[in-house]
């Protein structure tokens, strides 16, 4: 049940008591009311049929004398004060005794009557009809403040998952207006945890960039040094190494350059077919994998697109090299039109990573250690693709293997 | 393919190990290193004895003054051919000193290997001796005349542009033109196939010896870009996915 039916629930549940309550209540003292006034009325005919009585000997108004009949306690009532008394008895139908004394003789009336007559009725007929359009008011009230209240709160929902999203931390406030109220008062602490959140996530990009930066002269200089030494075994062990390290320490700045979230594409027109083959053939002249272990299928026609080379390089390298280090053989490259897709027939993506704009990327990557390589070189192909407007999911076809699938936007 | 003449080489790198194992395989190649590590040095080194360096080779950060700046300054006064050395996250410096008149650029971390064939290609193409098409010309004495003594062909005319071949000069609308080696040995190859579109990786392979693989946009882009603002922005037209073309 929503929140808001619930207090439009709770609103109506508790006026139409109220009102049921007020209703009874105005029956009761109408009713109350007749009974008095019938009551006096039968009281002041005994006193009128008491005084012809008194002075002519006649009886009027239905008087009796001595009727046996009469309740004791009405009879006592008179024996004991002399003077007049009345009793109502009974309940739909009253009974209503008027007696007095006159002398040694007690004159009586007896009337019944029913006190819900038909104006008891109308006053009743009124309560119901106004008490009917209180409860439909206030059900009407009720499911409009208790939806107003839903609906910031939806849209709080829906801005802090927005926000949580990689939208801009701070925005629930104004998402809900400036009321002061519970619902202002969860927008603020939500909206100061998304900023300290971010402000965390800020100072750990700056350190990993720092980092990064600090270790890129002295690791270059590592390599060039490395470089000078002889062919030997261990020779080639400490140049392999030294990089491997080098290479690392790059991709490490890529990603914090990435995540800083500043970077433009510089957008030229190529050919998509080309920039397919001039990967693999670089990542073949570079010595990263070997020629048969990829098969590069592209489209017959040429597939010009607007896009910024340099970056759409750093995915392709990123997807063909993952698969040949984490995959098996043989990595299949296809082109058709603006889409890339990557293939190859080892064990799959792991779970995490599935999907559209995989943020698993990112928690894999920081707790991998099943395999000999980084995860960074995903962390990079999906930050580059973000920055070139392409798409790219992952994914494990029902055959085997992983799927790395890139879709360039078509040139306007 | 070692020169057999020692060239000089201005390394301009101010972190130390970078710097003298850098110094150490260029002269293991034969080069003739003086090592700097300050860029304003780097441009007292170039004002005092410019002609006695055959090429420069330049990190872009560096204290005093930038690569980039140092460069451009160089640039303002000579063709001298600069190399510089990027990191390869920093595209921005790429281009920036690609449009500051570098010849070419080296990635950090580098294979020593690439940093010295581009060196390598890069004091070719500043070599006096003219492409083979004009095999048969004589010392690079520069005193050739255009159209005084050349044969048909010694001068061709592209538009506003006057390339003579044996002499190795460009003058548009009869003013001389300094072009560096590199923007030279660029328009000469579109010269070559004049009219006809030359792909970006057949001129980086001609041009500057890079591998085919190896498609640097930039390289190409800014390097079209300065030749176009030195022979007039129509002279060369660029055909979107493809390359480039001279216009005749």
């Amino acid at each position: 049940m929503s929140l808001r039916l619930r207090i439009a629930t709770t609103i109506t549940g508790v006026v139409l008591v109220a009102v049921a309550a007020l209703g009874v209540a105005v029956h009761l003292l109408v009713v109350l009311d007749r009974v008095h006034e019938t009551r006096a009325s039968a009281d002041e005919r005994m006193r009128t049929a008491m005084e012809i009585y008194e002075r002519t000997g006649l009886l009027s108004f239905d008087a009796r004398v001595d009727d046996p009949d009469l309740p004791g306690e009405v009879a006592d009532e008179v024996e004991a004060d002399g003077s007049r008394a009345t009793l109502v008895s009974g309940g739909g139908t009253r009974e209503l005794w008027a007696a007095g004394r006159v002398g040694d003789e007690v004159l009586s009336t007896r009337t019944t009557f029913r006190p819900a007559d038909a104006q008891v009725a109308a006053v009743d007929r009124a309560l119901v009809l106004a008490g009917a359009v209180t409860v439909v008011l206030a059900a009407g009230v009720g499911l409009l403040v208790a939806g107003r209240l839903a609906r910031r709160l939806r849209v709080a929902a829906r801005t802090a998952r927005s926000v949580a999203g990689g939208g801009d931390p701070g925005a629930l406030r104004a998402a809900v207006g400036d009321r002061r109220d519970e619902v202002g008062d969860l927008a603020d602490a939500v909206d100061a945890m998304a900023a300290r959140l971010a402000s965390r996530l800020r100072a750990e990009q700056r350190f990993t960039a720092d980092v990064a930066h600090d270790l890129r002269t002295p690791v270059t200089g590592l390599a060039t040094a490395a470089a000078l030494l002889d062919d030997s075994r261990p020779a080639q062990l400490v140049r392999e190494r030294a990089t491997t390290l080098a290479g690392l320490v790059e991709d490490l700045l890529e990603v914090s350059r990435l995540d800083s979230g500043g970077e433009v594409a510089d957008l030229d027109v190529l050919d998509v077919r080309e920039a397919v083959l001039g990967s693999v053939r670089r990542g073949v002249a570079t010595g990263e994998y070997d020629a048969a272990d990829v098969v590069v299928r592209t489209g017959d026609e040429p597939v010009l697109v607007q896009t910024d080379p340099r970056r759409l390089e750093r995915v392709l390298s990123n997807l063909v090299r993952n698969a040949v280090r984490h995959g098996a053989p043989p990595v299949e490259v296809v082109q058709t039109g603006c889409e890339v897709v990557v293939r190859d027939h080892g064990p799959g993506f792991p779970e995490p990573l599935l999907g559209d704009a995989p943020d698993g990327v990112r928690r894999l990557s920081a707790s991998s250690r099943r395999t000999g390589g980084t995860g960074l070189g995903l962390v990079i192909a999906t930050g580059q693709a973000a920055v070139i407007d392409a798409r790219l999911s992952l994914d494990n076809p029902p055959d085997g293997g992983a799927r790395a699938r890139l879709v360039l936007p078509a040139d306007r | 393919m070692t020169a057999p003449v020692a060239r000089r080489v201005l390394l301009v790198e101010d972190d130390a190990v970078i710097g003298e194992a850098t110094s150490l395989h260029l002269e293991r190649s034969g080069h003739a290193v003086t090592w700097v590590t300050d860029g304003l040095d780097a441009w007292s080194a170039f004002t005092e004895a410019g002609a006695a360096y055959d090429v420069v080779v330049s990190d872009v950060m560096l204290p005093g003054l930038d690569g980039v700046t140092l460069c451009r300054r160089i640039r303002e006064v000579s063709t001298l051919p600069v190399l510089l050395l990027s990191a390869r996250s920093d595209p921005v410096d790429v281009v920036g000193g690609l449009e500051a008149g570098a010849d070419d650029y080296v990635t950090k971390p580098f294979d020593v290997q690439v940093l010295l064939a581009r060196v390598r290609s890069v004091l070719r193409r500043a070599e006096p001796s003219p492409p083979a098409s004009s095999a048969a010309s004589g010392g690079p004495a520069g005193a050739a005349v255009p159209g005084a003594s050349g044969g048909p062909g010694a001068v061709e005319r592209y538009g506003d542009v006057e390339l003579d071949r044996r002499a190795l000069t460009v003058r548009v609308g009869g003013a001389p033109v300094a072009l560096t080696p590199t923007e030279l040995r660029l328009l000469l190859e579109l010269a070559d196939a004049a009219g006809a579109v030359v792909s970006r990786s057949a001129l980086l392979s001609r041009v500057w010896d890079h591998d085919e693989w190896h498609d640097d946009a930039h390289l190409v882009n800014v390097h079209v870009q300065r030749l176009r603002a030195k022979i007039g922005a129509d002279a060369i037209e660029t055909v979107r996915g493809f390359g480039y073309k001279l216009v005749r």
